[in-house]
């Protein structure tokens, strides 16, 4: 699915170091994407990984770097292990064509664990292991037997309050009614966290949620359909649709909507109500040449809380050691998807019903979204 | 020549086209001067922020220098090959030119995401 | 012996492409033939799906209405600009050829996102047309399934061009002069003489237009606001996405053997100079 937003934080981070530049990253992050299989035999040159050595594949360009400095050089400085970056992209197609190529070079991949959980279940990834990996330094419930939980991020609400005078939304029953909020609004092109929202407009409670009721949210949907402007498909599209002033309110990512929220001077504002949380995580390939023990090892490293919040000012993404919460300075809590005052306000995605579900109900909403 | 100039019928539809065409190329410019960090049309104050940006980043400059020795490097080499082809083609006459001529230019018409999976996968 | 080193010439000058060809299309090409019969398992399983899945068919169907509209706009837009190209004066012929060139050379992506610039809510046209008064409301240009056609047919009129322009070059002068000489008006000359003299041209230019369009993937992206989902997309989405290259494979494989089709279907009407001008 995504994947987007593991390239989405590279723009971040590639604003905050050079702030001034989200629309020409957008060109690239879009022609990356978009154009993904036209620098194909590019990216055939990835690294290979030698004994004493680690490759952790992630989205590429500037997420190496703050890969590389949060996680990658203190673990070689502590374990003697080099850890090289490769931005290639593990989409689940490239994880599937290493595995098959019976030579993977590949040892760590940043995926989304549902994809972790059912290339596990196809037995292209190593079992993680728990003795290594400390499942206290995870949150309860974020710990899958292929994927170790390493960050999150949320699919929010920001809205441009420019438009509804004193009023804000509340949660998704607000998202979805354009007689109290009037205006177009965006949803995500990929489809997670969607029906979610759908149904929590609907009327459905957080607990019973899962096993989503598909019918009911894409239904929700489609009669809603008049009232969409457009499908985001990447963050910088995502904010663009907001700043554009072409939709009134989104659902995106809590990474970008902190962003808008200074690009646009406080005008875009965003809340944590019913926002649905989403975990990233690490996935070791099965068989990797790098040696399963060193590859456990370096995610038991990436754990440490300060890594962790490096991870976090660079990126903006939620920690996924709950100890790390109260490094995070005051006045940046507000923007952590995990804080506990934010987290209660939320809804956890089920990886499991994604593991299981999410290729069937993708072909459902784009078929929804595209009539 | 001057049996069928343009008459002002087709000179205004040509000019319309015209328009058409440079459009999207007028609209680039002024937003690569915009002061903001997305993209916008500039309101008033206009910067150079994003050109210096493009100086200053050296991410910028090796990607077009890359892009420059992959392009120079894939145009020398299918020159060199379709040169050869083509006089072999003009010289011999080979029985199916036809044909050959088909197969040479099936990359053109087979759409490119095909041949993206063609060449990264198998 | 003089035979036989004309084959061996012939070889050394006709092979490298062709062998290159070979081994880095036609190859790899059939293996994604064979996983469109074998992926997830043997048989043609695939192609049953494809044929009853409802979203690939509204796809398909949505792609070729696309290509359609963008064909039939190319075609107009392209031959009035070819004909100033062609046949204006020499200051009309230079302004036509920059018009031509100049976004031929620019890349699609940068074209889109200009496109999206112009047509935007706060775009220069929604811009100008509010400011004007013309409209009070924006209007919606991109992200649907317009803003797609425009950004592909302004994409596709230099494809267009060449062809016709090739065919509008190699019309006899004097065919027109003798129906000048037999009294027909400039309006009826261009449409009875002129235009069928250009057929050729304009098959060719319909044809490669279509073709091109059928494999477009970046301009629905950017200016589609992720609805209109084209074929070449629903590729991606098979092949790197949600990893069903069986799907995805079998697709293709439809996808070239249409064009394939349509191209032989048209052998007799075009000559590969008039594909590419």
């Amino acid at each position: 699915m995504d994947n987007a937003f593991q390239k989405d934080c590279l723009e971040i981070l590639a604003s905050k170091v050079e702030k001034g530049e989200i629309s020409r990253r957008r060109f690239t992050q879009m022609a990356a994407m978009l154009l993904a299989g036209a620098p194909a035999l590019l990216r055939s040159t990835g690294s290979y990984a030698q004994a004493k050595e680690l490759v952790l594949v992630n989205w590429g360009g500037d997420a190496m770097t703050a890969y590389d400095k949060a996680y990658g050089q203190p673990f070689t400085k502590e374990s003697g292990v080099t850890v090289k970056m490769d931005g290639s992209g593990p989409t689940e197609g490239a994880i599937t064509a290493q595995f098959k190529s019976g030579k993977p070079s590949w040892d760590l991949m940043d995926i989304d664990p549902f994809s972790g959980i059912s290339l596990g279940k196809q037995g292209m990834l190593e079992e993680i292991d728990y003795k290594t990996v400390d499942k206290n330094k995870m949150r309860p419930g974020f710990g899958w037997d292929h994927a170790a939980s390493t960050y999150f991020f949320s699919y929010i609400i920001a809205y441009d309050s420019s438009k509804f005078g004193d009023q804000a939304p509340t949660g998704m029953a607000d998202f979805f009614d354009v007689k109290k909020f009037p205006g177009k609004r965006s949803l995500y092109k990929w489809g997670s966290a969607m029906w979610e929202a759908a149904l929590l407009a609907d009327g459905v409670a957080p607990e019973k949620l899962y096993p989503l009721d598909l019918k009911r949210a894409h239904d929700k949907i489609a009669a809603f359909k008049e009232n969409v402007v457009a499908y985001w498909g990447g963050g910088a599209e995502s904010q663009s649709v907001l700043m554009d002033g072409e939709a009134s309110m989104a659902l995106i990512w809590s990474t970008r909507a902190s962003l808008l929220e200074q690009d646009s001077g406080g005008n875009i504002k965003f809340i944590w109500d019913q926002g649905l949380i989403s975990p990233g995580a690490l996935g070791v390939m099965k068989g990797n040449p790098g040696g399963k023990d060193n590859a456990m090892k370096f995610i038991a490293s990436a754990q440490t809380p300060e890594r962790q919040l490096e991870m976090f000012n660079m990126l903006g993404q939620g920690p996924a050691n709950p100890a790390t919460d109260a490094l995070i300075p005051a006045d940046k809590k507000r923007i952590n998807p995990v804080d506990p005052a934010n987290m209660s306000k939320q809804v956890p995605l089920d990886m499991e019903w994604y593991a299981e579900n999410y290729g069937k109900a993708f072909d459902e909403y784009t078929k929804v979204i595209s009539a | 020549m001057n049996s069928s100039r343009p008459g002002p019928v087709i000179l205004i539809v040509a000019t319309a086209v015209a328009l058409f065409l440079l459009m999207p190329l007028i609209a680039v410019i002024p937003v690569s001067f915009t002061p903001a960090r997305f993209l916008s049309m500039p309101s008033g104050t206009l910067s150079l922020r994003h050109y210096q940006a493009l100086i200053d980043n050296p991410a910028w400059g090796q990607s077009i220098l890359l892009s420059l020795r992959i392009g120079i490097l894939s145009s020398a080499i299918a020159t060199a090959l379709a040169t050869m082809f083509g006089l072999g083609i003009w010289m011999f006459q080979p029985r199916f030119s036809a044909l050959l001529i088909g197969f040479v230019l099936l990359p053109l018409v087979v759409p490119p995401v095909v041949s993206a999976m063609t060449l990264y996968f198998p | 012996m003089i035979g036989k080193t004309i084959t061996s010439r012939k070889i050394l000058l006709l092979a490298p492409l062709l062998l290159f060809l070979g081994l880095a299309y036609v190859v790899p090409f059939l293996g994604v033939v064979r996983w469109s019969f074998t992926m997830p398992e043997v048989g043609l399983g695939q192609y049953r799906a494809l044929m009853t899945d409802p979203l690939v068919q509204s796809v398909f169907i949505r792609t070729l209405r696309i290509c359609l509209i963008v064909t039939a706009a190319v075609l107009v837009t392209a031959y009035a600009i070819a004909y100033v190209w062609v046949r204006g004066s020499s200051v009309q012929r230079m302004l036509a050829e920059f018009c031509i060139l100049v976004p031929f050379w620019i890349s699609v992506l940068t074209r889109a996102f200009g496109w999206l610039a112009m047509l935007s809510n706060r775009g220069l046209i929604n811009t100008w047309l509010q400011s004007a008064g013309v409209i009070s409301e924006p209007l919606a240009l991109a992200r649907n399934e317009l803003g797609v056609i425009i950004g592909m047919t302004h994409f596709l009129i230099p494809f267009a061009v060449f062809p016709i322009a090739s065919a509008m070059r190699s019309i006899d002068e004097r065919v027109l002069l003798a129906a000048r000489g037999m009294g027909a008006s400039r309006t009826r000359i261009f449409w009875t003489v002129f235009v069928p003299l250009t057929y050729g041209g304009l098959i060719g230019a319909a044809l490669i237009v279509f073709v091109f369009a059928l494999g477009f993937f970046v301009t629905p992206a950017i200016l589609g606001g992720g609805r209109s989902v084209m074929v070449a997309e629903l590729v991606y989405l098979r092949i790197f996405q949600s990893p069903d290259w069986g799907l995805g494979a079998a697709i293709s494989v439809v996808l070239v053997l249409f064009i394939g089709a349509l191209l032989a279907l048209m052998r007799r009407f075009i000559k590969p100079a008039h594909l590419i001008g």
